[in-house]
C-alpha cells in the first residue's frame, strides 16, 4: 500500500511521519474541496449551455440571465494591452541587466525588481484612481478616466517587475560559452546576445511573460479600482469606453450574490473560466521556464 | 537457516537497476578481521558492491536485490530488516569528504549523538577517543569547536572515518576513499586502515593497484559486473590467472593515483 | 563602420527603453512616498480613524493588517513545512512528487478573488462564523501555503545529495535525517517561505475583503469572531472617494505604510536567501 513511500516499517511507526502525511494531506484535501466547490457550484449554469454563457454579453441577475461575453472580452482586452505596454519595457530592462551590468550593478536592480514585483495590487489600485485615470482623461480628452485602457495600462506597469526579473533569469541561465564563443569570434556584445544567447533564452522569456499574464489575468483590486465597470462590449474596439473585467466584477457583485441561486452559480462560473486561463497561462509559463533550466 | 554474528556474505547475487544487470552471479564470503580490496576498472560495480552491504540504494527507484545478503547472521533483504540498526553496524566512507557545516567536535559525535542521546556526558570523551583512532586528534584538539570545513580535505576525510567510527560499525565499506586526496593524506589513510583492521572488516573499493598491493589481504576483481577473479593478495599479484586480470594490473589500474 | 554604428543605435533604444521602464518603477514609488510622507507622523500611526476612515490615524488598521498575516503565517507555515517534508523525505515515487507539485501549483495559480468567494461562502455561510479575522487569516494561510512549501522544498531540492548519504550511513532514520541534516541546513528555505508568505498575506485585498474587513468602526478583535480593519481595505474604500483631500492624504499614507511592512519582509527575506544559499552550497 505505500509502495510509494521510503520503504520500512520503523520509518512508519514514527509519529513524525504521520504528522507529515496529515499535513501533506490537510493540503491535499484543501485543495480538492476547492476545486471540486468551483466546478459543482458553477454546474447550473453549464447545464443550460457552455457556448451562451460564454458569448452572451447579457447578465440581469433581476431577469436570472446570465452571459460572460463582457466580463470576458473586458479580461482579454486589459491582459492584451498589459502585454503590449510591459513588454518592451521588460525585455530592453532584462537584457540590459543579463548582458551589460556589472554583477554587482545587476543584483542590486535584481533584488528592487523583486521588491517591486511584490508591491500590493491596491496600492496601484490607488495610483490608478487617484493619478492615472485622471491623467488619461485629461489628456485624452474623456469624460471619465475609468476605462479598459486605464486599467490595462496599470495592470502592464503592474506586471512590469515581474516579467523583467523573470526574463533575465531566463536570460542569464544561457551559459557563458555560447557569448564567449560568440564574441571570440568577433561579434560585438549586442550581436552576441542577439545571435548567441536569445534564441537559447527565448522560451524562458515566453515563460516569464506567460506567468506574468497570469498575474495580470487573476488582479482585482487594482483593476476594480480603474476599469469603469460596465458589463459591455464597447463597438469598435474603443478603448477609451468603460468595460469589466472577470475579478473586478467578482469583487463587485459578491456581496450581493452571495449564497442565492443562480446569480452565485454565474458567479463561480465566471471563476471558473478565470481559474481556467490562470492555470493555462502560468501552467504554460512554468513548463517553459523548467523546461529551460535543464 | 541461521548464520554467526560475524558472517559477510554474497550467495548468489544479482543486483538489477531497472532492469539492467549492474551485479550478476556474486558469491562471496568475506574474512573477518582483514582488509578485503575490491579492485577493477571504473563501472565495473564497485560501488555498487558496497552499498547494496548498507542498502544505501533503497532510495533509488528501479533498484532490485536478488539473491542473500547476510550480514552480522542477517538476510538484510529479508523484509522486517531493521535497516537503521543494519547501517549502524556497516559503516560507509564515502570517496570525497562530506563534513555537515558545523564544528570538528559536532561532526565527530554526530552519529554517536543521535544513537545514545542519553549520554550526553560522554560525548567530549567520545569525540577524544575516535578522533585518536583516526589519527587527527593531535591535529585539531585545539581547534575542536572551529568549523570543521576549514579542515585540509585530507583531515576532512580522516574526520568523517571517525564519525563513523564513533558509531561503532563491524563493518566497514570503504569507497575509494583516498581518490580525491593528495598523497601525504593518502599515506595517513592507509596507516590508519592498517590500524583498523585488526578489530573491523574492512571492504574497500579501489582502482589504484599500488594501493591494493600495500594494504589488501584478499582481492576481488571486479569486471562488467561479475566476479572476475579472487584470492589472497600475494597470489593474485603473482600470478594472475585472466587475461583481463593481467591487462589491468599492468596498465596500473585506470587513472593510478 | 556602418555596421557598428547601426549596433550603437540598437544598444542606444535598448538603454532608453530600460530606463524608461525603470523610471516608471521609480516614478510609482515616488508618487506614493511624496504624497504619503506628509500623512505620516507619530500620531497618524498611534491613533484610531474617525469619520469613517477619512480622518485620523492607522493604528487599527495597521494592527489588524498585522494580525492577518501573522495569522496565516502560524497556521499556514506548519502545513507547508510539513507536507514539503513529507514529499522531500518520505515519498520515493516519481509520480506521487509530480502529483503533488500539480496540486500545489494549480493552488499557487488560483486567483486571489477566488479564494475570497470560496472562503465567503464556505466560512461566512456554511460555518456561520460570519466575517472574522480568523476566517481571513485561514484563507489567507491557504493562499500563502504554496508560496512557503515552494521556498522550502526548492531550499531542501538544492541540498547536495551526498549529506543525506552520510546521514543514511551512520543509521539515521528519515525523520532523524530531516531534524539533524535537512533541516539545520536548509532552514533558509523555510524563512524566506514565511517572509514572503507574510509579505503576501499583508498585500492581499481581494481574498479578505468579503471574509475578515470591516470598513470602519472595529478596533482591535476580541473574540475570534471579530472582523478587523486592515489597511489594504482602508486604502481601497479611500481610493473609491478621490474627492475629499483629506482622506486621500490618508490614504496615500497608509499605502506608504503598506507599501514599506510589504518591502521590509520581501528585502528581508532576499537577504536571507542570498546570504545562506551560499553558504549551504559551499
Amino acid at each position: 500500500m505505500f509502495s510509494f513511500l521510503v520503504p520500512d516499517r520503523r520509518c512508519h511507526a514514527d509519529p513524525m511521519f504521520w504528522i507529515t502525511v496529515f499535513f501533506a494531506g490537510l493540503v491535499l484535501l484543501v485543495a480538492i474541496i476547492f476545486f471540486s466547490y468551483l466546478i459543482f457550484e458553477s454546474m447550473p449554469i453549464w447545464e443550460q449551455g457552455v457556448w451562451a454563457f460564454l458569448t452572451s454579453v447579457e447578465w440581469e441577475p433581476a431577469e436570472d440571465i446570465y452571459g460572460a461575453g463582457a466580463m470576458i472580452y473586458g479580461s482579454f482586452i486589459v491582459t492584451t494591452l498589459a502585454l503590449l505596454f510591459a513588454l518592451p519595457f521588460a525585455l530592453c530592462g532584462a537584457v540590459t541587466a543579463s548582458e551589460f551590468l556589472s554583477p554587482r550593478t545587476r543584483l542590486v536592480f535584481k533584488g528592487a525588481m523583486e521588491i517591486m514585483a511584490g508591491a500590493p495590487g491596491v496600492v496601484y489600485g490607488l495610483l490608478g484612481a487617484a493619478l492615472l485615470s485622471l491623467w488619461i482623461k485629461d489628456f485624452f480628452g474623456l469624460i471619465d478616466g475609468a476605462t479598459l485602457f486605464t486599467a490595462g495600462i496599470l495592470l502592464g506597469i503592474m506586471i512590469l517587475p515581474t516579467i523583467m526579473t523573470l526574463a533575465e533569469d531566463a536570460i542569464h541561465s544561457v551559459p557563458g560559452e555560447y557569448r564567449d564563443t560568440a564574441l571570440s569570434l568577433g561579434l560585438t556584445p549586442l550581436q552576441a546576445f542577439l545571435k548567441a544567447v536569445a534564441p537559447r533564452a527565448l522560451p524562458g522569456v515566453i515563460g516569464a511573460v506567460l506567468l506574468g499574464l497570469g498575474r495580470a489575468l487573476g488582479e482585482t483590486i487594482a483593476v476594480m479600482l480603474v476599469i469603469g465597470g460596465l458589463d459591455i462590449v464597447p463597438s469598435g474596439f474603443d478603448l477609451f469606453s468603460p468595460g469589466q473585467n472577470i475579478p473586478s466584477k467578482l469583487g463587485r457583485e459578491a456581496a450581493e450574490a452571495i449564497g442565492s441561486g443562480l446569480h452565485w452559480n454565474a458567479l463561480l462560473a465566471l471563476g471558473a473560466v478565470l481559474f481556467f486561463g490562470t492555470m493555462l497561462l502560468t501552467g504554460a509559463g512554468s513548463w517553459l521556464l523548467r523546461r529551460n533550466k535543464v | 537457516m541461521k548464520k554467526s554474528e560475524e558472517n559477510l556474505e554474497f550467495i548468489n547475487v544479482e543486483i538489477t537497476y531497472n532492469g539492467k544487470p549492474v551485479l550478476r552471479d556474486l558469491s562471496y564470503n568475506f574474512c573477518k578481521s582483514a582488509v578485503t580490496c575490491i579492485l577493477g576498472p571504473s563501472g565495473s560495480g564497485k560501488t555498487t558492491l558496497l552499498r547494496s552491504l548498507s542498502r544505501l540504494n533503497d532510495r533509488i527507484r528501479g533498484f532490485k536485490v536478488r539473491g542473500e545478503v547476510w550480514v552480522a547472521g542477517e538476510e538484510i533483504y529479508f523484509n522486517g530488516v531493521d535497516v537503521y540498526h543494519l547501517r549502524r553496524k556497516v559503516g560507509m566512507i564515502f570517496q570525497s569528504p562530506c563534513i555537515f557545516p558545523a564544528s570538528v567536535y559536532e561532526n565527530v559525535i554526530f552519529g554517536f549523538k543521535y544513537h545514545h542521546p542519553e549520554r550526553k556526558k560522554e560525548y567530549p570523551k567520545i569525540a577524544e577517543r575516535y578522533l585518536k583512532e583516526a589519527y587527527l586528534w593531535d591535529e585539531v584538539k585545539d581547534r575542536l569547536h572551529k568549523p570543521a570545513q576549514n579542515l585540509s580535505q585530507g583531515q576532512q576525510q580522516r574526520l568523517s572515518i571517525a564519525r563513523t567510527l564513533a558509531v561503532e560499525p563491524e563493518v566497514l565499506l570503504m569507497d575509494e576513499p583516498t581518490a580525491s586526496l593528495d598523497p601525504v593524506s593518502s599515506d595517513a589513510i592507509e596507516k590508519l586502515i592498517f590500524s583498523l583492521k585488526e578489530k573491523r572488516t574492512i571492504l574497500l573499493a579501489t582502482h589504484n593497484i599500488a594501493q591494493a598491493r600495500r594494504i589488501a589481504d584478499d582481492i576481488i576483481f571486479l569486471y562488467d559486473g561479475s566476479i572476475w577473479e579472487k584470492g589472497k593478495a600475494s597470489d593474485f599479484f603473482e600470478r594472475p590467472v585472466k587475461e583481463e586480470t593481467r591487462i589491468f594490473l599492468e596498465g596500473g589500474g585506470s587513472s593510478p593515483t | 563602420m556602418n555596421r557598428k554604428m547601426r549596433d550603437n543605435i540598437l544598444r542606444g533604444i535598448i538603454y532608453l527603453t530600460a530606463f524608461a521602464g525603470m523610471f516608471m518603477m521609480v516614478a510609482v514609488l515616488w508618487e506614493v512616498i511624496q504624497r504619503g510622507w506628509p500623512a505620516l507622523s507619530l500620531e497618524f500611526l498611534l491613533q484610531p480613524s474617525s469619520n469613517f476612515g477619512a480622518e485620523g490615524g492607522l493604528l487599527y488598521q495597521t494592527l489588524g493588517t498585522i494580525i492577518l498575516m501573522a495569522g496565516a503565517v502560524l497556521i499556514g507555515f506548519p502545513v507547508a513545512l510539513g507536507s514539503a517534508l513529507f514529499q522531500t523525505e518520505y515519498v520515493r515515487s516519481e509520480q506521487v512528487k509530480t502529483f503533488f507539485r500539480a496540486i500545489i501549483f494549480s493552488l499557487n495559480a488560483v486567483p486571489t478573488i477566488l479564494f475570497g468567494l470560496a472562503g465567503y461562502l464556505f466560512f461566512g455561510v456554511y460555518l456561520a462564523t460570519g466575517v472574522s479575522w480568523l476566517t481571513g487569516a485561514l484563507i489567507l494561510a491557504i493562499m500563502i501555503l504554496p508560496t512557503i512549501q515552494a521556498s522550502i522544498q526548492s531550499a531542501i531540492e538544492c541540498l547536495p545529495e551526498k549529506y543525506r548519504e552520510v546521514g543514511m550511513a551512520l543509521g539515521l532514520t528519515p525523520w532523524a535525517l530531516a531534524r539533524r541534516v535537512v533541516l539545520p541546513q536548509c532552514w533558509y528555505g523555510a524563512v524566506t517561505g514565511a517572509l514572503l508568505g507574510l509579505a503576501r498575506a499583508a498585500g492581499e485585498t481581494a481574498a479578505i475583503m468579503f471574509t475578515a474587513a470591516a470598513f470602519s468602526g472595529a478596533t482591535w478583535p476580541r473574540s475570534f469572531a471579530d472582523p478587523v480593519p486592515t489597511l489594504q481595505t482602508h486604502i481601497l474604500v479611500l481610493a473609491q472617494d478621490s474627492a475629499d483631500a483629506v482622506s486621500q492624504t490618508n490614504a496615500w499614507g497608509a499605502a506608504l505604510v503598506l507599501l514599506m511592512i510589504v518591502f521590509i519582509l520581501i528585502l528581508t527575506s532576499l537577504v536571507v536567501r542570498s546570504r545562506f544559499s551560499m553558504e549551504a552550497q559551499r
